[in-house]
């Protein structure tokens, strides 16, 4: 991390990737909207619109997870839709880099509809369907299906409304900490930078529950390929290393082990912001299942 | 305690159970893999329109996938083309045809942070959403939770209106007028009605993904209110127990009380090292059974412990491990007015960042809190479970075969051997499952839940001594030497 800094620094031409698609990102965009439900009991940041899913995905490679039922096909569960949960190192990636901001939204949008009520302003949900379900944009036909929409229509124009109700990420870290009494402040800033070190490896990374571990780590989009590693964070424990190891190398892959080399064992209830947001260096080992014989 | 993956396979829907069945023979699951949309597509454009909701065409298979980006073309317009392929599928409007129009009108609501009422009510989705509503505006009036609203509007069932304080003071009022709801009030998109839905404990983003998941297999489910409770299990036991005028705790001692006076009895207990040299034994089974030292664990007896009978728990992982929902399978006999039959898996839903694997106490305790019915509880007529018709193509020519093999094997054996044969497949399944015929299920089903990735595991209370009354009369009727020795797993003497 450091050392990709210093090259940035010193050699313009050399600019990764995902750097050259932040620094543009910062003068031109606005930031991502992140919108936080329930804040207080269970912090979870849900994206609901559609381009900022295909922004998130296409140009940060930030997965999160499809939750919600695709409604062309209510009756299974392989293919999910909107809204798209995003995992909370993700949600402080995204922040850390400027890139998303998060927000209130329960009362973001209180606000923001009594505004549209004083103004008249309301959306239509009937809209006309052609045959094979595509939209029919012609104002002749009167419209035969009724709908819900992903998210809010009406554009905002109001800054101010949106600062007012962002949400710090100092607060959203102790909203977190609260609502989870087996994580600590040191182990948050450790696990962070242990995902911040395979993201900044242009690695897409996955929650990792249905492999048996912390991350599922993909070489790419994990819509075109297979992933590679599951990774164990905090793993000191000789059973986990060979239990991960068979575990995964029956599902083709290898098992990542991977710690901090700053961390001292102190144990910290707090989080500094400054400190989760600092640069850090990881050892990691791959470990695979040998069968001698 | 046997830990099991819950398979679902009851899927209704055909082109599910055509996945999972795959599924099982080669001890995958698809739904572990991130999913190839460009299948979902090509089956979507073969379908007559977007709300046909059966999804006869497509049967998504795997993908094929690439190892490592390699940086050519061709594998950067592939993935281009799976992008667009999802964006596509989600881009999906969700919604239904005006005809089928319903309407629902959300309430915010102090206690559980808000509701949804459904003036008009049709369809078929109320079989298990939904408790009535009387008031006096809507004769049919039905009131749904957060997650049950949250479903409905997701699966562009149901059209939800954001009620205002007009709306609520014309649903108390009996006055005459008409209170157009397209009219007057704002719909809910999906985002707002999330952060409406979702405010406090009770109804979390977990519970509801759990919920969600199960429902689109199909499954019929119903919320466990936490303030309605039936009597607990232990007191109904000893409420039996004492009303037949036996105490448990006499029947035990009397047992232990046996087994100090055979201790007398035999010169040296088996533990001692002259005990083989004074005692003779004429049976293996004789040996093992004076073998059986260390006490045994009896399908009721962590109901017997003072653990459940003292109220103020001060840990609080007991109160993390609470029953949310209780399910039934798809083709139960389930009705909501009369939950009579009990729930086939009643679920936990915990989330592995807040929660640890709950210790045997805290199963002891959770299993102690389902909803349960003892032998002697049960209705004297118990109610034939629903024939489900089992479609001919769901038969595999694998499954036909082996049930033509096994008919004519068992066609050669005589009486005795086939007995023997049912004796061990019902020790076997009292082994696995530990439920008897008159019995209902002793197990929970834990949803694990991390960072929107679900997992479900069947927790099952067991005895493996297979020494409990109900067990022995079960078994006995099958095999009447073996009285009290059913949990002596040797089969060489008789």
């Amino acid at each position: 991390m450091n050392n990709s800094n210093d090259n940035i620094a010193s050699d313009d031409n050399e600019l990764s990737e995902i750097d050259v698609s932040r620094l543009s990102l910062h003068q031109t965009k606005l930031p991502i909207i992140l919108p936080v439900i329930n804040l207080h009991r269970d912090p979870q940041v849900l994206i609901f619109d559609l381009e900022n899913l295909k922004t998130l995905r296409n140009e940060y490679g930030i997965l999160g997870v499809l939750i919600g039922t695709l409604s062309q096909y209510p009756q299974q569960n392989f293919f999910l839709s909107i809204p798209l949960r995003l995992f909370v190192w993700e949600v402080i990636w995204l922040v850390e880099n400027n890139i998303g901001v998060l927000l209130d939204q329960v009362n973001y949008r209180k606000e923001k509809l009594l505004l549209q009520n004083s103004k008249g302003l309301k959306s239509s949900n009937t809209i006309s369907l052609n045959k094979d379900g595509s939209v029919n944009d012609t104002s002749s036909t009167s419209p035969n299906f009724i709908i819900t929409k992903n998210t809010d229509e009406i554009e905002n124009n109001d800054q101010d409304l949106l600062h007012k109700h962002q949400i710090n990420i100092q607060d959203y870290i102790n909203a977190y900490l609260s609502n989870n009494p087996q994580m600590n402040g040191s182990k948050f800033i450790r696990n962070y930078h242990n995902y911040k070190y395979f993201k900044e490896l242009k690695y897409f990374v996955s929650p990792g529950l249905k492999f048996g571990g912390d991350f599922v780590l993909y070489p790419s989009d994990p819509l075109r390929f297979h992933s590679h590693s599951v990774v164990k964070l905090n793993s000191i424990n000789l059973n986990d290393i060979v239990v991960g190891g068979r575990l995964s190398t029956g599902v083709k892959k290898n098992f990542v082990v991977i710690e901090d080399k700053d961390s001292d064992d102190k144990v910290d209830d707090d989080i500094s912001i400054d400190k989760l947001f600092t640069s850090s260096s990881q050892t990691v080992f791959s470990i695979e299942w040998a069968g001698f014989g | 305690m046997t830990k099991k993956e819950l398979h679902l396979q009851d899927e209704i829907d055909d082109d599910e159970s055509n996945i999972n069945k795959n599924d099982i023979e080669n001890n995958y699951d698809i739904e572990d893999e991130t999913p190839d949309w460009k299948i979902l597509t090509r089956s979507l454009g073969s379908a007559n329109n977007s709300n046909n909701t059966n999804g006869t065409s497509g049967i998504p298979k795997r993908g094929d996938k690439d190892f490592e980006p390699d940086n050519t073309d061709i594998q950067t317009s592939t993935l281009q083309e799976s992008r667009e392929a999802m964006y596509d599928a989600i881009s999906g409007v969700r919604g239904h045809h005006l005809k089928q129009k319903l309407l629902s009108i959300w309430i915010e609501d102090e206690e559980d942070g808000g509701y949804s009422i459904i003036p008009f009510m049709k369809g078929n989705y109320f079989r298990d959403i939904g408790k009535a509503y009387p008031n006096r505006r809507y004769k049919n009036c039905i009131r749904l939770n957060p997650i049950e609203t949250v479903y409905l509007v997701e699966r562009g069932s149901m059209i939800i209106y954001l009620g205002d304080e007009k709306f609520t003071n014309y649903l108390k009022d009996e006055e005459e007028g008409e209170f157009n709801i397209e009219e007057e009030l704002v719909p809910v998109d999906l985002e707002l009605l999330y952060s409406l839905a979702f405010i406090n404990e009770r109804y979390t983003i977990d519970k509801y993904q759990v919920y969600s998941y199960l429902k689109r297999h199909g499954y019929l489910i119903l919320e466990v209110d936490p303030k309605k409770q039936q009597p607990p299990q232990w007191k109904r036991l000893e409420q039996y127990e004492s009303s037949k005028g036996q105490s448990r705790s006499i029947i035990s001692w009397g047992w232990d009380w046996k087994k100090w006076i055979q201790s007398f009895w035999r010169p040296f207990p088996p533990t001692h090292s002259l005990h083989y040299l004074t005692t003779h034994y004429f049976k293996v089974i004789d040996i093992f059974k004076s073998l059986r030292l260390i006490p045994t664990y009896q399908i009721y007896d962590s109901l017997r412990k003072t653990i459940n009978t003292t109220t103020t728990t001060t840990s609080t992982t007991l109160d993390d491990y609470k029953i949310s929902f209780n399910v039934w399978k798809p083709g139960s006999q389930f009705s909501k007015s009369n939950p009579s039959q009990l729930p086939d898996y009643q679920i936990v839903v915990v989330n592995t960042d807040k929660v640890k694997f709950p210790t045997l106490k805290v199963i002891q305790r959770l299993v102690n809190t389902i909803e349960y019915r003892f032998p002697f509880e049960q209705p004297s007529q118990i109610p034939t479970p629903p024939v489900i018709k089992k479609n001919d193509k769901m038969i595999s020519k694998r499954q036909l075969k082996y049930d033509q093999r096994q008919k004519s094997n068992q066609s050669k054996l005589n009486t005795a051997q086939l007995n023997n044969i049912e004796y061990l497949k019902k020790r076997d399944n009292l082994l696995k499952y530990g439920k008897t015929s008159k019995q209902s299920n002793r197990n929970v089903v834990i949803g694990v839940i991390n960072n929107g990735i679900i997992n479900l595991i069947n927790l099952i209370e067991n005895e493996f001594s297979l020494t409990s009354e109900s067990v022995i009369d079960e078994l006995t009727q099958l095999h009447k030497e073996k009285s009290d020795i059913h949990g002596i797993v040797y089969n060489g003497d008789k």
